[in-house]
Parts: structure tokens; sequence; C-alpha cells
């Protein structure tokens, strides 16, 4: 026996808009209160395009466009007659609901696309603009440390769909996104085995050591000062060693012993980023070169005096290098280095020949460019990760971080690059993001703690089982993003008001995640 | 019977409409990765009810901590009703599916069944030059995936010496397998309640057996014969009389477990399988057939055409059959996906990667059928079969791979044809015992296991 549908109920579905009079083109709904007990009850009261979910006349969905009223689902004669939908909703939790602004936000949040968030990006160009940055976004990492320059990762772009027939593999043809047509291009810059070195010039005799230590030669082939740096079968070229040996090799002990010799260097010129034999070759100057720069300390109050009144000027600058550097001892300074510079391009201009030359005529006197130092190419993670804009929330409650992404090829596990260490001795590291969150402080690496799935897991993304997929960038699909929706729970500890979250990378050369559709909203 | 209308809601305790009460339990089975509550991404699991009257049907949603739930006032009317156990995650991807189709009978009626999580078996090429590295053999290994990541779940080791060389869902009760270990073919059939293991010895190796969960009996096709077996008893109850040549391509069996269909590659193309009577009548419905796919819970087979621009519909409850004819309906292996009300097929294409279609099947306003032709996306090289989830709406199609080209999965999801289907392809998941090899001074990864047929629990 079917049981009765209770009076108020029905009157419920009235004032949602389905009017009795004309149920057929009164303006259709998704989400009502009316009761039932299977889909002919809400066929009964017109609502025909709902059904008996949980004893109301509802919309199942699974995602939004789900809820949306088609002009087909409405019957010829009603198509014209007004807004088929006068509320847009939104699915959650696979049913039809009204979302905001018809229900209103709480404070701090903004509504986007019917659901509240304290925060929400998708890297989409905003209205009024015809260009978007991750600066622009404020997706700027915080200075990691006072005393250094913060080095970007310059890999981690905003990427975007690009134009129809675009050549897919880079930031400008990239493909699907997970809604609209951008999304964030996640990867991680590995540190070069050295760096960018800084460069001093030290005397011959140091260079060879440092080359012959660097590039030892056969067994019982002693290096000299009329052959080196460099072999007969070697082209000189700037020596920089990752390790150097515990006991240097006797073929070297000729031109080391002379390197001791070599008058020293200010010792503020040597950086911390040498190896041993790189610093004892940078802690020896190079006589001519010495003579250069007094003569060019003499030049820069003499002639350039007026320009170099002020020292740092550009003025100052453009008369030392005309004025002062071209002294015949300043060429004589470089020419060693600029000849060997010659050889390795195959150059035979007579600049060349000219250093050739000059080199030649100085004989054990020559001067070679050594390192002195590195640029750091090791980032802090705060470089390396992706840092959200500051958020406040100091008065949310219970918070979530959801984000969808996509891993094109990521691998299981990769070598990670350490700046002057031997790539032999690189280690190896499970290649992943990992999710952060920051409350305070977040300039420093100490204040970021890992994210939480909702399982209580570790936030790291992708998960083991999704590795060596395949995909490149702009072969992913609608699919792939559905497949890679990430809840990370948020802890009270960092809801403050200058909370953040970062995706922090460590992956290898070729792999890469794609990240879209980034909310920070109330916990369901 | 008229239905009581609401508005006259005060007197209808009184207007005497009959009804009926369904009563649904979702069990689940001791193989871990087969529980969705333990090991899928599982954010709710909606119960759907859906009788054969008009309006009959009512949705409950169960939090993930109850099992059970009753649904009153199912009109009488309905002579048979279906139900259906949907597992989303977070997104709304069908993680795990559970049905019980046909139920008949007036009174209040009680219903007990699996939700399992939406997996794919898969089972492999040989790959001889490992078979000596202590590490089991490809063809004997299935390859257990998560049709929504296309993740490696698990792997289903077959008895030793095991070649497999094609998978089938029995409903959500068994996953058959049909193998050979030397000259000696076996239908092997794996219990999706326990993974455990029983075989039935074969006439000889066959290639692909159909059954329902309607039906003990399964038909196995292949070895130029067409046997059947009594997957509960255990017992092979013989054979075909007449051989059958050719290579069997593909197949469906009606839900109700009366009725299969097979596609090979000699002439005239189908076989159509009366399994009560074991009798097997070839027809030619269509030119060329490249593949069969079933209507989810039903009887109706679509027959697409390697040859011509039509798709086939035959009912084999009677065997009517309506042609499609399309401007470009050509397709190979083929597979029913209801959430699209489309057959998704696979289109071999010069000088590219094969490509999936959609034929989307209507009837035009003067009542012609037309087929509406819909290009999705790329497989990977020599796609094998497209095989569709219980839902019917995800579709796997593997992919072999070639000497240049590594192995992959296809996806295709979709649920209406007013969606955009949505395809998706990535290289078939790695495994823990693949190697890294040189190859023209590039390391590349060398996958060891090539897919060779697949099937979905509670899939067609």
């Amino acid at each position: 026996m079917r049981f009765a549908v209770p009076l108020a109920a029905l009157l419920t579905a009235g004032l949602l808009g389905c009017s009795s009079d004309d149920p057929t083109c009164a303006p259709k709904v998704v989400v009502t209160e009316l009761e039932c007990q299977t889909a002919q009850d809400c066929i009964d009261e017109g609502f025909s395009n709902l059904t008996c979910l949980d004893g109301r006349c509802l919309r199942a969905c699974t995602e939004d466009s789900d809820c949306v009223i088609d002009r087909d689902e409405l019957d010829e004669a009603c198509v014209n007659v007004g807004d088929p939908q006068p509320q847009i909703p939104i699915c959650e939790n696979l049913r039809c609901r009204t979302g905001c602004p018809t229900n209103a936000c709480g404070a701090g949040q903004e509504c986007v696309e019917g659901r509240c968030a304290f925060h929400y990006e998708s890297f989409e160009i905003r209205d009024g603009e015809t260009f978007v940055d991750l600066t622009t976004l404020g997706f700027v990492a915080p200075q990691a440390d006072p005393n250094e320059p913060n080095i970007a990762n310059p890999l981690t772009k905003i990427a975007t769909l690009g134009v129809a027939g675009c050549t897919l593999g880079d930031e400008r043809c990239a493909g699907t996104a997970s809604l609209g047509n951008n999304f964030v291009w996640l990867r991680y810059r590995a540190a070069s085995p050295k760096g960018q070195a800084d460069t001093s010039f030290t005397c011959k005799a140091c260079a060879c050591c440092l080359d012959c230590l660097a590039n030892p030669p056969p067994s019982g082939q002693n290096v000299t000062l009329a052959t080196c740096p460099g072999a007969p079968d070697r082209l000189w070229s700037l020596p920089q060693p990752l390790s150097c040996p515990a006991t240097p090799p006797s073929e070297c002990s000729s031109v080391c012993t002379a390197c001791d010799a070599c008058p020293n260097a200010p010792p503020d010129t040597i950086g911390d980023r040498l190896v041993s034999c790189e610093a004892q070759a940078a802690g020896r100057a190079c006589t001519v070169c010495q003579d250069c720069d007094t003569s060019v300390a003499m030049c820069r109050n003499t002639t350039c005096g007026g320009p170099c009144a002020n020292p740092n000027s550009t003025e100052c600058g453009m008369c030392v290098d005309t004025m002062c550097l071209t002294a015949n001892v300043c060429t004589d300074c470089i020419s060693c280095g600029e000849s060997a510079n010659c050889r390795a391009a195959m150059m035979s201009t007579a600049e060349c020949a000219d250093f050739r030359n000059r080199c030649l005529a100085l004989g054990d006197d020559g001067c070679y460019p050594t390192p002195r130092n590195y640029d750091r190419a090791q980032l802090f993670d705060l470089e390396q990760a992706l840092t959200s804009p500051a958020i406040d929330l100091s008065a949310a409650g219970p918070m979530q971080l959801r984000f969808d992404y996509v891993g094109f090829n990521v691998g299981v596990t990769f070598k990670v690059a350490e700046q002057g260490t031997d790539p032999a001795q690189w280690e190896t590291a499970p290649q992943e993001v990992v999710v952060q969150f920051c409350g305070a402080n977040c300039g420093q690496d100490s204040s970021w703690v890992d994210g939480t799935l909702v399982d209580g897991s570790r936030a790291v993304f992708p998960p083991t089982s999704r590795r060596d997929n395949g995909l490149t960038l702009g072969s992913q699909s609608t699919l792939d993003w559905r497949a890679g929706r990430v809840v990370v729970t948020i802890p009270d500890a960092v809801k403050t008001a200058t909370f953040r979250y970062r995706f922090l990378p460590a992956l290898s050369d070729g792999a890469s995640v794609g990240i879209d559709e980034i909310y920070v909203r109330p916990a369901e | 019977m008229k239905r009581c209308a609401l508005l006259t809601l005060l007197a209808l305790a009184a207007c005497g409409e009959s009804t009926k009460s369904i009563s649904v339990e979702l069990t689940t089975s001791a193989v871990a990765i087969l529980n969705p509550y333990e090991s899928a991404n599982l954010a709710s699991v909606r119960v759907v009810v859906e009788g054969s009257a008009t309006g009959d049907d009512v949705i409950r949603d169960l939090d993930l901590s109850t099992r059970t739930a009753t649904f009153e006032g199912i009109s009488a009317e309905s002579a048979t009703v279906d139900v259906r156990a949907y597992g989303y995650d977070e997104v709304g991807n069908v993680v795990a599916y559970g049905e019980r189709l046909r139920l008949d009978g007036e009174g209040d009626v009680s219903v007990s069944f699996p939700l399992h999580r939406n997996l794919a078996y898969i089972a492999h090429y040989a790959n001889g030059e490992d078979r000596n590295d202590g590490v089991p053999a490809p063809e004997s290994v299935l390859y257990v995936v998560d049709v929504v990541t296309r993740a490696l779940v698990s792997k289903y080791e077959l008895p030793a010496g095991a070649v497999a060389r094609g998978v089938s869902a029995r409903g959500g009760k068994q996953m058959l397998v049909t193998y050979e270990i030397g000259a000696v073919g076996y239908l092997g059939v794996i219990s999706l309640a326990d993974h455990g293991f029983t075989s039935i010895q074969l006439d000889g190796p066959q290639e692909l057996a159909l059954a329902s969960e309607g039906s003990p009996v399964a038909v196995i096709g292949g070895g130029n014969l067409i046997s059947f077996a009594d997957v509960d008893a255990g017992t092979n109850l013989g054979r075909f009389a007449q051989g059958v040549g050719g290579r069997f391509l593909d197949g469906a069996m009606a839900a109700d477990g009366d009725d299969a269909v097979f596609v090979i590659d000699q002439e005239p193309g189908t076989l159509f399988i009366d399994v009560g009577d074991m009798d097997v009548s070839a027809r030619n419905v269509v030119a060329e057939p490249g593949g069969v796919g079933l209507r989810g819970g039903g009887d109706t087979v679509y027959f697409t055409s390697q040859g011509s621009n039509r798709v086939t519909a035959v009912e084999l409850g009677n065997g009517n059959a309506i042609s499609y004819e399309g401007g470009d309906a050509t397709g190979n292996v083929a597979a029913y996906a209801d959430g699209l009300s489309s057959v998704i097929a696979v289109r071999e294409t010069t000088g590219r990667l094969d490509r999936v279609v959609a034929l989307f099947l209507y009837l035009e306003t003067d009542g012609k059928p037309s087929v509406q032709s819909n290009v999705l996306g790329d497989t990977l090289e020599n796609p094998l079969s497209a095989v569709v989830d219980g839902a019917g709406t995800s579709v796997l199609i593997p992919a072999r791979g070639s000497e240049e080209s590594p192995p992959g999965l296809t996806v295709v999801v979709g649920r209406a044809i007013t969606d955009a289907p949505a395809l998706s392809t990535s290289l078939y998941p790695t495994d823990p015992v693949d190697t890294y090899t040189e190859r023209d001074s590039e390391i590349v990864l060398r996958r060891r296991y090539q897919p060779r047929s697949a099937a979905i629990v509670y899939g067609r």
C-alpha cells in the first residue's frame, strides 16, 4: 500500500515555483522538499525531470552540468516561456543543490561558480586583463634567505590550452585544463652539478696544478710548465672538478709545488662553494694581473677621475672599460685565457693571434682564469615550490584544500642533483609533489608542515600506483583531471591570517604535474 | 492500474493501489582489493531501484556504514525490477558497482548482491624471453586494474604453465578465463567472493567464454568449436557437433543467459547460440562484422562492421534485427555504453593510430534508422577489445602495442550523448618486474606485459 505524501511537503514544492495552474510551463527546479516514494510521485506533481532521492523529489547528479535544465526538457509549448531555470544549482554529494549567491557565503568567503571558498584559483585571465602570470596572481615565494636573492624556479608556469591546431607540448599549447583554458604546469628545477662559475686570475703554475688534478694525466707523464695547462691531446678549458684527489698524483707534483710560490690572493675573494684544489688555485694570484689591477686603480683615479667621482656610476664603468682595461698589462693578463678560448672555438682572427703571441711571450708568468666561487644552483624548497598568496583563515572553521591534478609521466624515483657533489654519489629519492601548509614565518622552510589527506596519509601525489602513465603535456583529457582530485585537510595550527599552501615538487627532468581548480573551502 | 494523484492525497490511503517493497542488502568480497569499502576512494553509495512500470524508480543514498535499504511503494505493475548500486568517489566517478537485474514476483522481494570495486582483469600475451627469470610468465598472470585510474591494483596468478587467452565476467560472481597448459584447454573460474580458483577441462584450447549470472551454463568459443560448461557444477557439458572455423573476435551473452553470440573472422561472421538447446546457427547480419556490444541488463546486441557503414541491432530473444546506417559507421572491436547510448568502436585509420568512435544510433523523423559517428580520440597500437563496466559508463580498450609503441589503455567515460564523452589514453601500468634497457642509445622502459584480453567485474 502506498503512503500518503504530507500536505506540507506539497506546499513547500509550490513555494519553489511549481504552479498548479500550469505546472508544465512553470519555472523548473531541480531541488524540492516534496516527499515521495517513487519518481511517479514527482511526475504526478509536474516534476517529470526529477527523481525520488532519499524520499524527496530531487535531481541526482555527478557534476554541475547535470543540474542545468536544458530547453529540450521542456514541452515544446513552453520553450519560450520565461527562464526555464531561475536559479543555477550545483552538484554536491551527488545531488543538485542551490548554491551561492542564493545561499549566502560566510564572512571572508567568495562565491565561485555556486560554491563558497576562502580562496579559489584556476589561473585564468581575470576580467579586464589581457595577461596572467604567477606573480600577478600572488604566487610569489617569501624571501628564503635574507642574505641571498631568491632564485625563481623558471620551469613552473601557467600553461594554456593554446589555439586550435597548435603543436602540443609547451605551456603555450598545453591542452585541456580541468576547467577553463589555463592551469599551472609544475616542474622541478634540478641543481646543476657546479653552477655558474665566477672567476679570478691565478698564476700559470696554479692553473696547471688545478688542471692536472682535475684531469689527471696518464701514469708517468709528468706535467711541466712548458706544456700546461692542457695537454698535447687536450685543449685547456676552465676546470670545474666535483672533487679533488686526497693525495695529488705524482705527475702533478712539479706544477703544484710551483703553485705554492705564486703570490697570495686576497682571502676574501675565495668563495665557499669551491672544492679544495679550486680553493688552492683561487688562493694564489698572478703577478701580471696584479699589475693590471694596480694600473687600473691608478687610471681610475687619474684618467677616469671625473666620471669615477661616483665609483658606481655607469660613466665610471664605461671609462674604466675603454680607458683603463686596454692597458697592455691588462691585455696580457687575459691573453692566455683568451688564447685558449680562441683555440677552443677554432678562431684564427688577428685578435686571437695577438692573444696567443702575448701569452707565449709571458711564458711561465702567464695568467689563467680560475673559479673563485659558484652561484647558488640549489634551490631552497621555498624557491622550488609553487607558493600561494597569503590567505586569511583566522576566522575559519574546519577547512580543506581541494584541487585537481594530472601527472605527466611521473616516474617512481629520480637522482637528486646536489651542487658540488659527484653525480655518481647523488642519492635516489621518490618522485612526488608534497602539499604543505604554513601559518606564519613562511619565508623559513622550517615553518612548513606536510598536509594529510582525508584518509590520514601524507599529502603527496601522484600515488605510486599511477606512475609512468606516458601522458605528455597536451595529451591529457577531462578524464585525467577527473581521476586526479585531491582533498587535503588543513590543520587548525596553520589557520592564521597569513595562511599559505604550497606544492613542493621532486620530479625528474621529463616529469611534470598540472594543477588546476584550487579551492580553500570549508570542509564538508 | 491508475496511480493515485497527489492532489487526491487525502484519499490516498484508501485508493487501493497494490505495491511491494524491495529490501536490498549489499555484501562485499572477502578479497580486500574488491571490497570498495576497504580499498577504493569510496565517498558515497547510491542504490537505484527501477521497476518496469513507468515512474517506478527510486534512489537511496547510503552512508558508508549502512549496507541495507528497503524501498516501499514499488508498484505491483512492475513485473520485473532492476536493482543497481553505484559507489562514487569524491568526483563522481563510478569506483564500485553491483546489480541484481530482472527481479520478478508479485510480493515483497529481498535481494542481496555484492558491491564490487570497478576493476578490470586483463590477460597477457606470452613473452618467452622472460620465462626463466624466476618471475611468473606474463601469459599466466592477470593484471587487476582500476578502471577509473588505470592503476595496477594487484596481480592474479593462474596455474603454473598456463597460457591465458580470453577473460570475461560472469556478472559480479566470477571471472572466467580460457587458458591452456600444453595442448590441454581449460576454463578457469575465479570466484570474486574469495578469489578461489577452479577449472574445467575443455575439449581443446579455446578463446573466449561467455556466461551470465542468470544461468550456470557458459558458452566457450574458439579452437574450431563451440562448447558448453556448467560453471557452478564445474562440468564440461559437451560441444556443438559441427566444427566452427575462424578466429573468434568478440562475443556477448544475454543477461538471462539463454542466448549468446560470437563474432568470427569467417563468413558469415556471426554465430547465434541457443544455450538451452546447445544449438548454433550462423547468420549474416552485417558485412564483415568487427565486434559486438550488449546493452546493459538486456538482450539487444549491436554488431559493428569493418566493411560497411552499418551497425546492426539484434534482439537475441526473437532474432529481430534493425540495421542502422550512417556516413562513417565502420568499426572493429565494440562495446555498448548505456551511459552514452552509443556503441563505442575502434576504427582502423591508415597512417596513424586507430581511432575510437562513438556510434549513436537513432531514428530519423521518417523512421529511418541512422548512425551518427563521433571520433573521440586515439588508442595506442593494436587495440584488442572494448569492454564496458557494469554501470555502462566506462569503456576500456587495451592496446597490445608493437615493437615501436608501448602497450596502453584507453578509457572512454560519459553519461549521456548530450555530454561530450571524454577519452584518455595512457601507457599500460608499469610493473615492478619491468626492466630498463638501452635502445638507440636511449634508456627505455621495457614493459613486460602486453594485454591480450580484458573484462570488467559486472561488465560486458
